[in-house]
């Protein structure tokens, strides 16, 4: 009898003996209802615009004078010393550099866009620029997590954590904060970047792959899915009601049930996600998929648009990790190049696939890095650091499109009017999701908290 | 909710005048810098806003009287109010007889003056002395007795709460027949096993925010944190007197010199996160921050940190008292030291001249990197590349220029470490020689002895009083000190100035901040020892009830709800103080009380609990409790204690910085499942930019900040971890092999009562028994086994 259970087949045949996909609804004969409340009621949000942000975070510090923010100053004073005072993360400053590229007018709001973003140049008229963001940092990491959380130090919760707490019900199938790194390297800072500090660590960031099993532990290694697993379900499931009476069936277990009833229903629909077979072969093209250096963040853009199909609330993407990213401090055209050719067309497909299905109006779209970079050369070709003025934009739910707020001086290096810190740009996204900061309150190290303790100001021209 | 507005008048009106005072303040201070006056001006514009905003809070908060402007401050301001209330209401209601502190002193400051509770106890009672209090105001509340939980159900929440682990079917037949007069004899037992230290440690680390890594950009494993972990699980293991346990965390190495234990404590100074990568000034006052506001936290529920820009909204701290406090870590230095002193000495006496040879030859790779990334800039001439690898010379403009087009030429960092360097030429006879020497002496060295990291330096320094926690607001220099109000003596009038706690202990050595600290901390006299003895009593209480006697565990200020059980938390607080400080007689104490041996039941049958209103939850396994019991109940578990951080099992795709296409840099691949990684999850390694996924979603906290109790989360992705993590099917398969040696006999009703008892502590009821055969007629041994392990009662503690 022994060597029944512990035969060959049991051990080896079995081994990882998980629960592979499950044929979805068919799951213990239950209701697989969408509504599922783990928490409290969400927040009501009349105001509501965005229903999704997708945050398109280019890691370690795209130059806005080479790519948004055109200062022909640069080009005419190239090779002369910087006239005023630079505080640059490394010291020698070189002397002033122009910019390698190119520049041209586009659209009715005739924003000027460099030329290596030739795709995404065509939807200036979509975009809602901030010229003139500021941060406090000039190191990287405490830098993204100021962009992330609104301070430099480690472990505060973040903006997709503290909307995610927000809206307060669990998403049933598909988490309700989603990260996708670049496949190349992830970003430096790690999981802080999209952790949930102090909140619940449900608000976390939940890292998500293009690959069939897009979040961690979603199927075993031998993914074999059998009708076997329903019935171990089904079993589980008896075991489990029959313990709750003699604990009272207090709501967490059954809260607990439900979970285990989502996670089955996960293992079949998320990689239906990742699945783009339905896809038409111009959508493919139109973010960058036939192409290898567009593919892969071209997959990740699309990805975003699937998700917030399915209403996913909180999508951020980076490019570039602690290598293949923006922080050229030498060979910025060649690096910046190259970067720009691999987001350019994913990014257009992106803008221009959620306005061709009507999307665009309920989805914020956010891109930028952490800073942007100085006006002087450095190594000759790069730029350093510029933590004091830099541009970033919006586009979609609830913005003046084609407007540009802020301004830094000629030389694109300090903001000269309407300077946004990370604290407004969050106070911002969260107001045009529908919730005003005062209204997600979180009590940690004896204070209650919120997401910019009152230091961020909703950028009110911006919105329509 | 409607969201505030500010009164438009006060608005105006205050923006006005912060504005103008804080832009001529900045700009004031910044005057000598300037030498374009209008960028520096845009400069300050910018930063002058930023830093405006953050003052504006601390404005709102000393600004505004009336409603209309009380409604519109930062939410978490807001405390400012209700807490003068409730501060007058504490203090009116709280000040109960026996205590002849000035009924102004808010009740948490005061000192103890409650008999202690089990000592003072009359010689006629026979009832436990929390049982006897719980009579007496359970009497006046209307409650009633409830029983005792079943013996099997007590032994089995006994030894999760107390170990980690569940009892083994042989530790669970050894007590299971619980005789009412064996309670202390299985307390006692549960108190001396070593797995007490590492359970209560993993708790403590959380309080601490201890990590294996430094955090941020470059996250660096810390290979020698680990002592200060080792200090921790040896102190609550051997019951070390928790003021000598909290001393030596600030300042062991004054304490007891010499004493490698004393001075790995330090390392709880050490474990705040820090940046290595071009670290910035304003870094090293948010690491001294972190020290601060977390010792103020776990130590004396005291939200020091609030005064960092401010003087505290509602505690009386002010700005002086946290920069004082900053001070008197202000000189400190992260160091290595060897654990064993002889050893270390004996090591170095053998390596010292190999490591003085390495020291050089990496200076010799540094030079010839540099060189290498002169070369490389293909428009320098001879005469520029002479000139650059001179000695920097902040007078030769030339080089300053060239300098100017490679910025980072002569930046390489250490780390950079290549194999096939070549020296420079100058460099390249000694280079041999050293290699020679190297390649004899390498060979027979001895492995280097364990290191601690710990904090060494106390001098008495002055800081600047940083007004707005900004750096560009510099106030007066303060030198080393504690609150007054913290300070028991102040109450009575008494004035103690920082070296009278120093001098407690030696008069005439020099001034030592960090040891007056810790013995002002632990006086419980004259200091803050009252506050200390009362936050730690409350901290376990809250361990085994749920619920904090205070329920605010790390804020025993103004803010805190009063304590319903003001006197029974005093009288805990006494006991412990009476009893030397020794924690295990808390836990004793409780452990053996009738009201932690009730029945746990929800519903109909609810528990009693102390307070009047009690948690609604059920107590869950944390993370590491489920992590250890896989080994525990699988037979596998490396008993191994201490020692450098192991690191654990990841999936391959969690691994932060992980290149997915090249071999992996920062975690090795290693073939997982072997005994070294069979270990408890105490001693795996907590990166903190790379959390241990099984740990993460079990709601550990990621190291960065002091966190009191672990948020409990129910979410679908721990479902999935627990269906498909390969490490617990593999532990499950092994736990069927115990199951299947402990059965009786070889039928599937056998077996199913041997996976019960082993996994659940339990027999089967007759339903359970039914359904277990009806699954292994359909699947094997390890599957049912992984069915009752992902079952709702293995994770909640009845």
């Amino acid at each position: 009898m022994h060597t029944d259970y512990l035969s060959r087949r049991n051990f080896l045949h079995r081994n990882g003996h998980g629960f592979g996909a499950l044929a979805l609804g068919s799951l213990l004969g239950r209701s697989t209802s969408a509504a599922t409340p783990w928490t409290n009621a969400g927040l009501n949000r009349p105001k509501q615009q965005a229903k999704s942000v997708i945050w398109l975070f280019m890691n370690g510090g795209p130059s806005s004078v080479d790519l948004f923010d055109h200062k022909p100053l640069l080009t005419q004073m190239h090779g002369k010393p910087f006239p005023g005072e630079l505080k640059t993360l490394f010291p020698y400053p070189g002397p002033i550099m122009g910019s390698p590229f190119q520049f041209r007018r586009y659209g009715d709001s005739g924003a000027s866009v460099s030329e290596v973003l030739p795709n995404l140049a065509q939807h200036v008229d979509k975009m809602t620029f901030l010229r003139a963001c500021v941060t406090d940092e000039q190191n990287h990491v405490p830098a993204c997590y100021i962009m992330n959380s609104g301070s430099r130090q480690m472990g505060t919760p973040t903006l997709g954590a503290w909307a995610t707490y927000g809206l307060g019900h669990e998403s049933t199938d598909i988490p309700h904060f989603v990260v996708m790194t670049d496949r190349r390297s992830s970003p430096e800072g790690g999981a802080s970047l999209w952790g949930a500090g102090f909140l619940p660590s449900r608000n976390q960031g939940v890292v998500f792959r293009s690959t069939p099993t897009p979040i961690l532990y979603l199927n075993t290694n031998d993914n074999r899915p059998s009708p076997e697993n329903s019935r171990k379900l089904r079993y589980l499931s008896r075991i489990n009601e029959h313990q709750s009476q003699s604990y009272g069936s207090p709501e967490e277990l059954e809260s607990r049930t439900r979970a285990f009833e989502t996670a089955f229903r996960m293992q079949s629909r998320l990689p239906n996600i990742v699945d783009l077979g339905n896809e038409t072969v111009d959508t493919l093209k139109n973010y960058g998929l036939n192409r290898p250096e567009t593919a892969h963040f071209g997959r990740q853009c699309l990805l975003a648009r699937r998700l917030v199909e399915q209403e996913v609330p909180f999508i951020q993407i980076y490019h570039g990790g602690y290598e293949n990213n923006w922080d050229q401090h030498g060979g910025l055209e060649d690096g910046h190049r190259r970067n720009c050719m691999e987001i350019d067309r994913p990014i257009a497909g992106l803008l221009a696939d959620l306005e061709q299905r009507g999307l665009l109006d309920t989805t914020l779209v956010v891109w930028g890095g952490e800073f942007g970079r100085g006006p002087t050369a450095q190594d000759r070709d790069g730029r350093d650091h510029n933590p004091y003025g830099f541009t970033m934009w919006m586009a979609g739910a609830g913005l003046k499109p084609g407007l540009s707020y802020g301004e830094t001086d000629e030389f694109g290096y300090l903001p000269t009017q309407h300077a946004v810190t990370a604290h407004d740009l969050h106070a911002t996204i969260l107001h045009l999701m529908g919730i005003e900061e005062t209204q997600l309150r979180f009590r940690s190290g004896g204070r209650e908290q919120t997401p910019t303790n009152g230091l961020g100001e909703v950028i009110a021209p911006i919105c329509s | 909710m409607n969201a505030p507005k500010w009164h438009p008048l006060a608005l105006t009106t205050g923006l006005m005048l912060l504005l103008g005072f804080l832009l001529s303040f900045i700009l004031g201070l910044q005057q000598h810098q300037i030498s374009d006056p209008t960028i520096t001006a845009v400069v300050e514009n910018a930063r002058s806003r930023i830093e405006i905003r953050s003052n504006l809070a601390d404005l709102r908060a000393t600004l505004s009287h009336d409603d209309s402007v009380r409604s519109s401050i930062a939410p978490w301001l807001n405390c400012l109010w209700t807490t003068h209330q409730s501060k007058t209401r504490a203090c009116d209601q709280q000040h109960l007889s026996g205590d002849d502190s000035p009924p102004s002193v808010h009740w948490s400051y005061r000192r103890l003056s409650f008999k202690p509770l089990l000592t003072d106890r009359s010689a006629t009672s026979l009832n436990h002395p929390i049982d006897e209090y719980y009579e007496k105001i359970g009497a006046s509340q209307g409650s009633t007795t409830n029983g005792l939980a079943e013996p099997h159900v007590w032994l089995r929440r006994l030894w999760w709460e107390t170990l980690g682990v569940p009892p083994t079917i042989k530790e669970m037949q050894a007590w299971g027949n619980l005789d009412i007069n064996k309670v202390d004899d299985i307390v006692n037992f549960v108190l001396s096993d070593t797995k007490f230290g590492e359970h209560n440690a993993t708790m403590w680390l959380d309080l601490v925010r201890y990590s294996d890594s430094n955090g941020y950009e470059e996250d660096e494993i810390r290979e020698h944190a680990f002592a200060y972990r080792d200090f921790v699980i040896w102190a609550f293991n051997t019951d070390l007197p928790y003021d000598e346990f909290v001393r030596w965390q600030i300042a062991g190495d004054e304490l007891a010199p010499g004493n490698p234990i004393a001075a790995a404590a330090t390392g709880f100074l050490t474990a705040a996160p820090y940046n290595t990568f071009i670290p910035q000034e304003s870094e090293r006052w948010d690491e001294l921050d972190n020290i601060i506001s977390t010792l103020g936290q776990v130590f004396l529920g005291t939200t020091i940190g609030c005064a960092r820009c401010h003087d505290h909204p509602s505690d009386p701290i002010s700005t002086e008292d946290y920069y004082r406090m900053v001070a008197i870590f202000a000189a400190t230095q992260r160091d290595t030291i060897y654990l064993n002193s002889d050893m270390g000495a004996a090591y170095l006496s053998v390596a010292g001249e190999a490591l003085s040879h390495r020291d050089e030859l990496q200076r010799m790779m540094i030079r010839s990197l540099q060189y290498d990334k002169i070369l490389a800039n293909d428009d320098f001439t001879e005469e520029d590349i002479a000139r650059l690898r001179k000695p920097l010379d902040p007078n030769d403009k030339a080089q300053l220029d060239l300098l100017s087009r490679c910025g980072r030429c002569l930046i390489v960092d250490p780390s950079e470490y290549v194999d096939d360097w070549e020296p420079v030429d100058e460099d390249r006879q000694r280079y041999h020689v050293l290699l020679n020497a190297l390649t004899s002496i390498e060979p027979h060295l001895p492995p280097e002895p364990p290191q601690a990291l710990v904090i060494k330096g106390s001098q008495v320094t002055f800081v600047p009083v940083l007004y707005g926690g900004s750096l560009n607001n510099r106030g007066e220099l303060v030198g080393p000190g504690v609150p007054d109000y913290l300070t028991v003596a102040h109450q009575y009038g008494t004035k103690l100035n920082w070296e009278h706690w120093d001098q407690e202990f030696c008069e005439d050595e020099s001034p030592r901040p960090r040891l007056a600290l810790a013995n002002w901390m632990t006086n419980t006299n004259d200091g803050a020892g009252s506050l200390l003895a009362r936050v730690i009593v409350n901290r376990i209480w809250q361990r085994y009830f749920g619920h904090g006697l205070v329920d605010s565990l790390s804020d025993f200020g103004a803010e805190a709800p009063p304590p319903e059980h003001l006197e029974l938390l005093e009288r805990l607080a006494q006991e412990l103080v009476h009893q030397n400080w020794s924690l295990k007689s808390i836990h004793r104490l409780i452990l053996t009380s009738s009201l932690y041996r009730q029945p746990r039941l929800t519903g109909s049958s609810a528990p009693r609990f102390i307070h009047s209103n009690p948690p609604n939850r059920i107590p869950r396994l944390t993370g590491e409790m489920f992590y250890d019991s896989l080994f525990v109940l699988a037979g596998n578990l490396n008993p191994e204690m201490y020692g450098p951080a192991y690191q654990p099992e990841i999936p391959l795709a969690a691994i932060h910085f992980r290149d997915e296409e090249a071999p992996d840099k920062t975690w090795p691949t290693q073939v997982f499942d072997r005994p070294a990684v069979w270990r408890r999850a105490i001693y795996a390694m907590r990166r903190r930019s790379c959390p241990i996924p099984l740990l993460q979603l079990l709601d550990a906290t990621d190291r960065t900040q002091s966190v009191e109790a672990r948020q409990v989360t129910t979410v679908p992705t721990q479902m999935l971890l627990l269906m498909n993590d390969p490490m617990i099917q593999r532990q499950c398969q092994r736990m069927a092999v115990a199951a299947l040696a402990h059965a009786e006999q070889t039928n599937s009703q056998a077996l199913v009562d041997s996976s019960y008892r082993l996994v659940l502590g339990r027999l089967p009821d007759s339903f359970e028994q039914r359904i277990g055969v009806e699954i292994l007629s359909d699947c094997s041994l390890a599957e049912l086994i992984h069915l009752l392990v992902m079952s709702h009662e293995f994770w909640y503690i009845r």
